[in-house]
């Protein structure tokens, strides 16, 4: 758009959700990108377990209605929901190929929520930041891609998986707390 | 003269680096997950969280040691009404992949751009446009720095910046004036003075003495009588213009350069532009408030430099801070062949006072009225407007008691506002006056 002296003039957009706040479209943009997460990562589940009631669909649009919480504990509860029910409706010992399109939901979701977590309501993000995100975002899910690969090489094998597993998360575990240490140690108060 | 130390730069420290909620969300998901997968048998919810598991860790290794330091720098710290200056907002050092935002706060009379206020830093710096909308010395607004590492994993803020602040000038309305500026004394200036001398102003022509310059010879009337004659001018000088500026009143909605005026802009914008006019003439300006606070005394003074002065003063004023001023200490000393220009909505009744005490003095004085006309046009309010209508007739009494008095009294209307008022002055002194023997 341009103004009467011919210069370009940048338009700032916004939305308002009665009352409340002013939203830029980036933030929309980042909310509507975790829905998809959350979509696309239901969309896997439903299709690995062969289906589930309909009412489940509704998770959709959780990451809308947290978007005000976006930097708060709302979105790791509804992740740790929707991945309680994997575990839930998955049966034991099984594996399939849609958990890695579900994956890539679940990550997708968490950098969406991460990034606009990062900002204020009416704060909007350039061109390049997204795609910095999308590219690490990428990175990130290229990591699953390996883990399905083993995961779907040994799956419905007699191996004697379960001793090798406790080891590979405990093993997880232990490199966990290693990174998350803090040196030196946080004083008590 | 007090002088005005702006702040341009504010530099703070952004406090150590914070897990985010994110970070917290990609550790505990990633572990739990990995976790109840293993004892689960659930392969496919391994690789559902392999990807948090990756963000967590990365999220980690990457994080800033660094302390980092917000830097806002105001581009100008000197504006005119309107005009727009950048706020520069730097971070050091500037580490790679790192998300940042600037908040800049809501002020009064402070547009900002983009008007959410809000700029992402991008390489470690940001700018924001700041536009001043209304004459004063004021806050630019609160900058805060908010900045987050790869991830959002960890953050650094949001911290406030000391506040910058900047002085808005008078955009000075238009204005110009043909008549000439009454009782002029000094030695430059353009003002047609009584006196025979150097000027441009044709006086007669005379005989040649000596100390004529010879580019003076009127060669035809020297031809014609057979004698040298030069032609003689009227001394060009300069005047004293003595301002006034009514501080008591600010009436009407505060809306800025974009908007309606208030009594006190209406009063602020013509002083700023009477004083442009005069003192691009090379006349001698003061300028004296009353009923404002903590406002410098400027003296006496000529030129560029001046009106510059003159516009700082303006800008110094708080409109009603000193409600005991009598204005006595305004007015003392002022030279008596000044032209003193009482600029004021005539509300308060100290003003219509002094009006008449500078008269009294025998000091030539013109009272600008400059109350804004919307106030009582608005057809919004009735009882607001029939308030006005009851206020302004007295104050037609205040007027006309000044009118007796000789003072005039013109409404402030732009270019050509005191033309008249200063050819009846220039009439009124060449006149036969009585006087005593």
């Amino acid at each position: 758009m341009s103004d009467g002296d011919g210069r370009r003039v940048r338009v700032r957009r916004a939305v308002h959700f009665g009352a409340g706040p002013e939203w830029s479209l980036s933030q929309v943009g980042a909310t509507v990108a975790a829905m998809g997460g959350v979509a696309v990562y239901l969309a896997s589940l439903s299709l690995a377990v062969g289906g589930f009631d309909a009412v489940w669909w509704a998770l959709v649009l959780l990451p809308l209605l947290t978007m005000a919480w976006a930097g708060s504990a709302a979105p790791l509860v509804y992740w740790a929901l929707l991945l309680y029910g994997w575990f839930n409706l998955a049966p034991a010992g099984s594996f399939s190929w849609w958990s890695l399109p579900a994956a890539a939901g679940c990550v997708v979701g968490h950098a969406a929520t991460a990034l606009s977590a990062s900002l204020p309501p009416a704060g909007s993000f350039t061109a390049r930041t997204a795609r910095r995100w999308a590219r690490h975002t990428g990175l990130a899910f290229a990591g699953a891609v390996p883990v399905a690969a083993l995961a779907g090489l040994l799956a419905g094998r007699p191996l004697g998986l379960v001793p090798t597993a406790y080891v590979i998360g405990l093993g997880g575990v232990a490199v966990g707390l290693w990174v998350v240490r803090t040196s030196p140690p946080v004083e008590r108060e | 003269m007090q002088s005005w130390h702006p702040h341009r730069t504010a530099t703070r420290r952004l406090g150590g680096w914070e897990p985010t909620a994110a970070h917290q969300r990609a550790i505990v998901l990633a572990a739990a997950g990995a976790i109840v997968a293993v004892v689960g048998r659930r392969a496919d919810l391994l690789v559902i969280v392999t990807p948090l598991v990756v963000a967590a860790i990365w999220g980690h290794l990457v994080r800033p040691r660094d302390e980092v330091t917000g830097t806002a720098r105001l581009g100008d710290t000197t504006l005119r009404e309107g005009a727009v200056t950048g706020l520069q907002v730097t971070v050091e050092p500037p580490l790679p992949d790192l998300h940042g935002v600037v908040t800049l706060a809501q002020a009064p009379w402070v547009e900002r751009k983009p008007s959410s206020g809000i700029a992402e830093l991008e390489g470690g710096a940001a700018t924001l446009g700041v536009r001043s909308t209304r004459w004063g010395r004021r806050r630019v607004g609160t900058v805060s720095i908010a900045v987050a590492s790869t991830w959002g994993a960890f953050r650094a803020g949001p911290v406030d910046l000391p506040d910058l602040d900047a002085a808005t000038l008078p955009v000075p309305a238009s204005f110009d004036a043909s008549a000439p500026t009454p009782h002029p004394r000094g030695i430059v200036g353009l003002n047609r003075s009584n006196r025979p001398g150097s000027g441009s102003e044709f006086n007669t022509i005379r005989q040649f003495h000596p100390g004529d310059r010879l580019r003076r010879i009127h060669w035809p009337v020297s031809m014609r009588t057979g004698t040298l004659h030069v032609t003689s001018t009227f001394t060009d000088e300069d005047a004293h213009v003595f301002l006034l500026v009514d501080c008591f009143s600010d009436l009407g909605p505060r809306e800025g350069i974009d908007g309606r005026p208030t009594s006190l802009d209406v009063t602020v914008r013509a002083a700023a532009a009477i004083s442009e006019h005069f003192l691009r003439s090379n006349d001698r300006l003061t300028l004296r408030t009353v009923g404002a606070a903590e406002v410098p005394t400027l003296g006496v003074g000529s030129g560029t430099n001046h009106l510059r002065r003159v516009l700082d003063t303006l800008a110094a004023i708080s409109p009603a801070t000193e409600r005991r001023d009598t204005g006595d200490r305004a007015v003392r000393g002022v030279d008596p062949n000044a032209l003193c220009l009482v600029l004021s909505p005539l509300i308060d009744p100290t003003m219509v006072t002094m009006a008449h005490t500078l008269a009294a003095r025998g000091i030539t004085v013109v009272v600008v009225d400059t109350f804004p006309e919307h106030l009582v046009a608005d057809p919004t309010n009735v009882y607001q407007a029939l308030a006005w209508r009851i206020r302004l007739l007295s104050r037609d009494a205040e007027v006309h008691a000044l009118r007796l008095r000789g003072v005039p009294v013109v409404p402030w209307r732009g270019p050509g506002s005191l033309d008249q008022v200063l050819r009846d002055i220039a009439r009124r002194a060449s006149a036969p006056r009585m006087a005593r023997r």
